[in-house]
C-alpha cells in the first residue's frame, strides 16, 4: 500500500509540473533522480532530455526495452483536482504522467 | 512514467539473470520526432534492444488491464500552416485593406467537405481546423511608398522655389522668415494629428516647403544685413548652428525616447516659436 501511494505521489508530482515537447529538463531530472535512487548498472542519455536506465543481468540474453514519454500538450487544463498543472497552458492530457 | 517508475522498482529489487531490462524515457512524443531522435542517437545501440514496448494510456479501456498491438499505436499526425499575406488599412478606410477573415473562412468550409468525403481517403484519417497563428504582413512602410513620400518632399521644396522666384520683386525676407515659423509649427501639429498614412505625402510636402524656404531665405538675409551690428549677429547665429545638426538627432532622439514623439514636436513647436524673436531683431532694408 505504501509503495502504491508512493507511485501515485510520483504521477501526480509530474502532473503538477508538466513540460512540453523537447522541453522536459525539470522532468528528466526528476525521474532521473527517483531512478538513480534504484541503482541501474547503466544510464544512457538520448539527447537532450531523453534518458534510459539498463538493470544488467549476471548473463548475456535477450535485452528487453520499456518506454515512456516525458512530454506534456499545450493545453489549458480546466478540473479541480488537487493535484492539476500549475503552469498555465501546459498540461499532462494524454496521460503521459 | 509512473507506471514505468514501479516496474523498474520491482525490476531493480529481482535483478535479471539473463541479458537486461532498460527504462527509456523519451522526450517530445507529442510532435512526431522524439522517437526517430532517440533511435538515431549514436548511444541508442548501447541498449541493443531485441524487445521494445513503447507504454501508453489508452482512455476507456478497463483498470489493471494490458492492450498489446504489434506495429503502430496511433496514426500519425501532420501538421500544415497557411501564412497569409493580407493589407492593413484604417478603420474608416477597410476597402483599402485585404483582410484574410474571408480566406479563413473559405479554408475551413473545404477540409469541412474534405473531412466528410471519405471516399477521397486510403486508410483511417481525420483533419481537424487547427489555428495557431496567422502573419499579416505590414505593407505600409515599404521602400516603395518611402520613396513617394520622398517625392513630395521635392514636389514641396521646387514648388515654394518657384513661387518665391516669381514673387521675388515684393516678398520681404523677413516676412518668409516669420511664415516659415507659422509653417514649421504647423507641421509639428499635423504630425501629431495625422492619423492616417493617407495624411502622410502632404507632410512631407510641407516638409519640403519649410526645408526650401529656410535656405532660401537665410541666403536672403544674409544678402540684406550688411551693417556691421547685422554681420557680427549673422555670423554668431551661423557658427552656432552649425552645431546644430550634430546636436539635434542626439537630443530629438533622447526627448522621443523618454518622453515619446508627441513631447517631441511639442518641444520643436515651441522652439522654432521662439525664433520669431530673433527674427524680429533682425534688421532688413527690405
Amino acid at each position: 500500500m505504501q509503495e502504491k501511494n508512493k507511485i501515485i505521489a510520483i504521477r501526480q508530482h509530474i502532473h503538477r509540473f508538466p513540460e512540453l515537447s523537447n522541453k522536459e529538463f525539470k522532468t528528466a531530472e526528476y525521474i532521473s533522480s527517483i531512478m538513480m535512487n534504484l541503482k541501474p548498472n547503466r544510464h544512457i542519455s538520448l539527447g537532450k532530455t531523453s534518458r534510459a536506465f539498463v538493470f544488467d543481468g549476471k548473463e548475456k540474453g535477450k535485452n528487453i526495452v520499456f518506454r515512456a514519454e516525458l512530454d506534456a500538450l499545450a493545453i489549458l487544463e480546466i478540473s479541480a483536482l488537487g493535484y492539476r498543472s500549475l503552469k498555465q497552458g501546459v498540461a499532462h492530457l494524454c496521460g503521459h504522467n | 512514467m509512473a507506471i514505468l517508475v514501479a516496474l523498474a522498482e520491482k525490476i531493480a529489487n529481482n535483478r535479471p539473470d539473463k541479458g537486461s531490462v532498460a527504462f527509456l524515457f523519451q522526450a517530445a512524443e507529442e510532435v512526431e520526432q522524439g522517437a526517430r531522435d532517440v533511435v538515431l542517437h549514436p548511444n541508442f545501440s548501447e541498449l541493443n534492444a531485441d524487445y521494445l514496448f513503447a507504454l501508453h494510456n489508452i482512455p476507456g479501456i478497463a483498470k489493471d488491464s494490458i492492450i498489446m498491438k504489434r506495429g503502430s499505436f496511433a496514426a500519425a499526425s501532420k501538421g500544415m500552416t497557411l501564412v497569409m499575406e493580407g493589407k492593413t488599412a484604417h478603420a474608416a478606410e477597410l476597402e483599402n485593406g485585404i483582410s484574410p477573415a474571408s480566406a479563413i473562412a473559405k479554408i475551413i468550409k473545404h477540409t469541412e467537405r474534405l473531412n466528410t468525403s471519405k471516399d477521397l481517403f486510403m486508410d483511417l484519417c481525420f483533419l481537424s481546423n487547427y489555428c495557431r497563428f496567422f502573419t499579416i504582413k505590414y505593407t505600409l512602410f515599404l521602400n516603395t511608398t518611402t520613396g513617394l513620400y520622398l517625392l513630395f518632399k521635392v514636389i514641396g521644396v521646387v514648388s515654394i522655389s518657384m513661387l518665391v522666384l516669381m514673387n521675388n520683386k515684393k516678398t520681404r525676407f523677413n516676412m518668409l522668415l516669420y511664415s516659415n515659423v507659422l509653417l514649421s509649427v504647423l507641421f509639428s501639429f499635423a504630425v501629431v494629428l495625422a492619423d492616417r498614412a493617407s495624411f502622410l505625402p502632404y507632410i512631407f510636402m510641407l516638409g519640403g516647403v519649410i526645408v526650401s524656404l529656410y535656405i532660401i531665405t537665410m541666403n536672403g538675409v544674409l544678402l540684406e544685413i550688411s551693417g556691421n551690428e547685422n554681420r557680427a549677429l549673422y555670423t554668431g547665429f551661423a557658427g552656432a548652428g552649425n552645431i546644430l545638426p550634430m546636436l539635434f538627432p542626439l537630443v530629438a532622439g533622447g526627448i522621443i525616447e523618454r518622453w515619446g514623439y508627441i513631447s517631441f514636436f511639442a518641444v520643436f513647436a515651441i522652439v522654432v516659436s521662439l525664433s520669431a524673436f530673433f527674427i524680429y531683431k533682425i534688421k532688413c532694408k527690405k
